[in-house]
C-alpha cells in the first residue's frame, strides 16, 4: 500500500489535482487556457512572482468566457 | 485538406518471450468521407484488413494482439527547419504511467527539443519548467495510455546517440 493512501486530496500539490479535474471534466480547452491554468495552479503551490507573471502572460489573450471556464476547474480544486 | 495516397496500418503481435512486435503495412487511402472503411476495416471476414491479416497469420510463429491504423488528418509541406541542432538524433523522453491500469509504464519521444526545455547540466528535464508544465497539462488532458487509461507523466530526460 503507498505510503499516501487515505493522504487527503488538499496535500496533493494544486497541480496535480488541476490535472485531475481537468481530465475529470472532458471539456475542451486550447492550449492557451491550459497553461494559464497550469500557471496559476502552480503558482499557487509555489507562490513566486515569476510563476503569476507567467500566470497573467498567458491569460493575455484569452476572453472572460475562456478565462471563467479555466477558473472554473481550478476553483473546483480550491485555487482561486 | 485533399485525399491522401496510402493508410499506414501495423499488425501488432507478441512473442513467445512477450515481446512486441509487428508489420507494417500500407493501405488505400480512407475516403475523406469515411465510405470506404468498412470495407478496408471493420467487414467480418472480407474487409481488407481481415483478408491480409489471415495471411500474415499463416506466415508468422507469433500471436496477433492488434492493428493500428494510422490515418493522415493533417499534411505539411515540411520544410526544413533552420537550426542546426535541430535534429532527430535527440530528443526527450517522457515517461508517464497509466492511472487506471496498475500504474503501468509507457513513455513517447519529442524530438529536438527547443532552448526552452533543454536542461542545464543534467539530463533530467524540470517538469516545473514553464513550457514542459503546460505541455505536460495538455497530454494529460486529451491523452490516452496504449490501453485506455488515463495518464500521468512522472519523467522526461534528454535522451540521445552517445556513440
Amino acid at each position: 500500500m503507498s505510503i499516501f493512501a487515505g493522504r487527503p486530496a488538499e496535500a496533493e500539490p494544486a497541480i496535480k489535482r488541476f490535472r485531475r479535474a481537468l481530465r475529470a471534466s472532458g471539456g475542451k480547452f486550447t492550449a492557451q487556457q491550459l497553461a494559464y491554468g497550469t500557471m496559476k495552479a502552480m503558482s499557487a503551490d509555489d507562490p513566486s512572482q515569476a510563476v503569476m507573471l507567467n500566470a497573467q502572460a498567458e491569460s493575455e489573450g484569452l476572453n472572460s468566457e475562456q478565462k471563467s471556464a479555466v477558473d472554473a476547474v481550478l476553483s473546483s480544486v480550491g485555487v482561486r | 485538406m485533399g485525399a491522401v495516397d496510402r493508410t499506414q496500418v501495423h499488425f501488432g503481435m507478441v512473442d513467445h518471450s512477450g515481446e512486441s512486435s509487428g508489420t507494417i503495412l500500407y493501405f488505400d487511402p480512407v475516403a475523406v468521407d469515411g465510405t470506404n472503411w468498412d470495407s478496408l476495416f471493420t467487414d467480418v471476414g472480407t474487409s481488407v484488413h481481415d483478408l491480409v491479416k489471415a495471411g500474415i497469420v499463416t506466415m508468422t510463429k507469433l500471436n496477433m494482439t492488434r492493428t493500428i491504423a494510422s490515418i493522415v488528418v493533417d499534411e505539411s509541406a515540411g520544410s526544413l527547419p533552420s537550426e542546426a541542432d535541430a535534429q532527430r538524433e535527440w530528443a526527450i523522453r517522457f515517461v508517464y504511467i497509466d492511472l487506471d491500469n496498475s500504474n503501468k509504464k509507457y513513455s513517447f519521444t519529442v524530438p529536438a527539443p527547443t532552448d526552452a526545455v533543454v536542461p542545464s547540466g543534467t539530463d533530467v528535464v524540470n517538469l516545473a519548467n514553464i513550457t514542459v508544465a503546460a505541455f505536460v497539462t495538455l497530454i494529460e488532458t486529451y491523452c490516452k495510455s496504449p490501453d485506455g487509461g488515463d495518464i500521468e507523466i512522472v519523467e522526461a530526460r534528454l535522451i540521445g546517440r552517445n556513440s
